[in-house]
């Protein structure tokens, strides 16, 4: 069997207020992030991946959240049971989060080093001057040019690409097992973010750092991780190993989320699309969370029975009531040129 | 880059139904609190291409090449610095911009939040019939019965005629910006990053439904994305924008397969393809450094800061966008060089 995962998730339930009184925006989130591995939390706008994120963290609005039930586990330990005053040194120091948007999370009147020195002090109590040579330092992992320089001037002298890369520096400053990146690449340009997640695996691989993606892009998923989590409506719906997920899908939705991008048809033909909008918290309706937008949905079932996730041959899970009784097989319909042409030529010199 | 004098158009073509020659817009930058005079952003830096009635263009770029300003700059939304501009074989831009605001209606464009440009305050049926009511003069019951044919041919339902946008959801507003924009019976849209801000699941249906619209209203689109993958699903040819000009421009399938600008090959090597395995082993172009601040750009080829083919010349000339003679046109000095080190 694989090794203890470093990160747990399991049965997480989070709850948020509105004047209607307590929605459930996660209901069963469950996932497992290796030790130096990297997992995907894939899923499109409303699924619940980012909250997830920041339970994880701890950052969820004290006053307008709750967690009814589940567990977080970090390396056994359940994040869950802790105080926040016992949270505080786990982050920075094991677990530490980037966001879309590094400017915001980027204080605009300190200088960069700065703020990197003030992340390591707090967390390992080294000396002010320990703290800026190691500001330094990081700056200089994460590919900041002149970093001893840089690290004396403000964000705002920083271009979109070089910002995240000092949110990354600030991240990694006291070197955490997991890293948790929610949409890290999504507002930078497409060089920038080939860049950065060149950056990102050459990290894990010096520092043996867990990570967690948190994306609706699978493309980026196809790059950078090894095994991906798919929420729909608050709950995970297909767990598996990424090449096996690209293979073959075994939930209508990641199926339809593959067969939607512009790459799965030739040019000319229509793209395939998932019709609906995703429920809102408080209109989930009855049996499979899926069944009203799914072409494969079974009246008298899909629409009855509430599904679980289950385990299905080897790493993978599903929460399609279909697949789990072996009646349907998807298959993803990848046809862009490259990939066909990049594909056959991986097959002729396999064979 | 200077551009050639005559826009590049694929040969043996019916006049195109529009013409752009040497488009040119700045923005003056910087002023700041004592009110210095800052550096002139050349946003778009002597642009030229055509469009042929019924095709799409797509235009690919990352921040700041000055691609939406392009889209704006053909509504005269923004006014061009110089530059010629013909539609259907009219001079676009002797006209005075009142006289345009007339002519819009010809051009439509649409864009990347549907929320912004849409106003809350009105229902679906009073933004949809706006236009009927400013352009033809329409009244209420006509105009009504107009919108909901309009809203018919985008796929919603004549009941949302009297919803608001809050109450709808993201693709269905988007549905709602083509329906306006399609009231007056544009013959070219201009898509500004039409389905950025959707999820993929709904960002295909408006796609889709763009294509229709099309092929049943006979339109043109000038279709701008940052993600290539959507313009070369949208385009019959593409055109690449670097700080400001076109570095290359050909039909779609070309472009997408065998690009010869370093940057569009780099540009696509950055897009990761959502297939793990060839992902993972196809070789990668990484680009050092962010694109150069546009108020400052390099001397010789804007490109020669970040190009892994930079030779003395690209330092110190400005390489032109050169027509090859069958509808393909690079600004390169290498392109003819690295083409031959690819094979």
């Amino acid at each position: 069997m694989s090794p203890e995962p470093l990160l747990r998730i399991r049965d997480l339930r989070i709850e948020f207020a509105d004047d209607d009184g307590w929605q459930r925006v996660v209901d069963g989130a469950h996932l497992d992030v290796r030790p130096g591995g990297a997992r995907a939390l894939v899923g499109e706008s409303g699924s619940g991946k980012t909250v997830t994120a920041l339970a994880v963290m701890g950052l969820l609005p004290r006053r307008h959240s709750r967690i009814p039930t589940g567990r977080i586990e970090l390396a056994g330990q359940n994040l869950l049971d802790l105080t926040e005053r016992q949270l505080r040194p786990i982050r920075g120091t094991e677990l530490a989060m980037i966001f879309q948007e590094p400017m915001t999370s980027l204080n605009p009147a300190y200088t960069v080093g700065e703020q990197i020195a003030e992340t390591v002090r707090v967390h390992t109590g080294a000396s002010r001057k320990d703290a800026w040579r190691r500001a330094v330092e990081v700056l200089g992992e994460v590919g900041i040019p002149a970093a001893a320089r840089r690290a004396a001037e403000y964000p705002h002298t920083f271009s979109g690409g070089m910002r995240q890369r000092v949110m990354i520096a600030m991240a990694i400053s006291c070197r955490p097992k997991l890293l948790i990146a929610d949409e890290p690449t999504t507002a930078l340009d497409v060089t920038v973010q080939a860049a950065i997640l060149a950056l990102l695996r050459e990290l894990q691989e010096t520092t043996s750092m867990a990570v967690l993606l948190v994306t609706h892009d699978l493309g980026v998923v196809a790059d950078f991780c090894d095994d991906v989590t798919v929420m729909y409506a608050g709950q995970p719906v297909e767990e598996a190993d990424t090449v096996e997920l690209f293979a073959s899908p075994r939930h209508p939705y990641t199926s339809g989320l593959l067969r939607a991008m512009p790459q799965s048809a030739h040019p000319g033909l229509d793209l395939s699309s998932i019709p609906g909008v995703v429920p809102r918290a408080d209109r989930m309706p009855p049996g499979c969370r899926f069944h009203p937008r799914c072409s494969h949905a079974q009246e008298g079932l899909c629409d009855i029975v509430e599904p679980d996730l289950l385990p299905l041959d080897g790493t993978r899970a599903s929460r399609c009531l279909r697949i789990q009784r072996g009646e349907l097989d998807e298959l993803s319909r990848i046809v862009d040129d490259r990939v066909v042409a990049a594909r056959a030529d991986l097959d002729r010199r396999s064979s | 880059m200077r551009q050639p004098a005559e826009a590049v158009s694929a040969p043996t073509e019916p006049a195109p139904l529009l013409e752009v020659e040497d488009l040119r817009k700045s923005f003056p930058r910087g002023g700041g609190l004592l009110g210095r005079r800052g550096t002139a952003v050349r946003a778009v830096d002597g642009v030229s291409f055509t469009i042929r009635a019924g095709e799409t263009l797509g235009i690919v770029g990352e921040s700041g090449s000055g691609k939406s300003t392009t889209g704006r700059l053909l509504l005269r939304l923004l006014e061009p610095d110089s530059g010629r501009l013909h539609f259907d074989g009219r001079d676009l831009l002797a006209e005075s911009r009142s006289a345009f605001r007339h002519r819009r209606r010809d051009l439509q464009m649409i864009f990347q939040d549907p929320y912004a440009s849409l106003d809350p305050t009105k229902t679906i049926g009073t933004s949809v019939g706006e236009p009927l009511r400013i352009f033809d003069k329409l009244a209420r019951r006509e105009r009504d019965n107009r919108v909901r044919e309009l809203l018919g041919l985008v796929g919603l339902r004549p009941d949302h005629l009297s919803r608001y946008p809050s109450e709808m959801s993201g693709g269905q507003r988007q549905r709602v910006a083509i329906a306006r924009a399609l009231s007056v019976a544009p013959r070219l849209l201009v898509a500004d990053e039409a389905v950025s801000a959707l999820d993929v699941s709904t960002q295909s249906d408006v796609l889709n439904l763009m294509r229709r619209l099309q092929r049943e209203l006979d339109l043109t689109y000038l279709f701008i994305s940052h993600n290539l993958s959507v313009v070369r699903h949208m385009s019959d040819r593409i055109a690449v924008m670097y700080l400001g000009r076109i570095v290359e421009i050909g039909p779609a399938d070309q472009v997408h397969l065998e690009p010869r600008h370093p940057y569009t090959r780099a540009l696509l090597s950055a897009i990761p393809v959502p297939d793990p395995l060839v992902q993972r082993t196809r070789p990668r172009i990484v680009l050092t450094g962010d694109v150069p601040d546009p108020a400052h750009p390099p001397q010789g080829c804007n490109f020669v800061t970040r190009c892994p083919h930079a030779a003395p010349v690209c330092h110190e000339v400005d390489p032109v966008l050169e027509p090859d003679g069958g509808g393909y046109a690079v600004a390169c000095h290498m392109s003819g060089v690295t083409r031959e080190r690819q094979r």
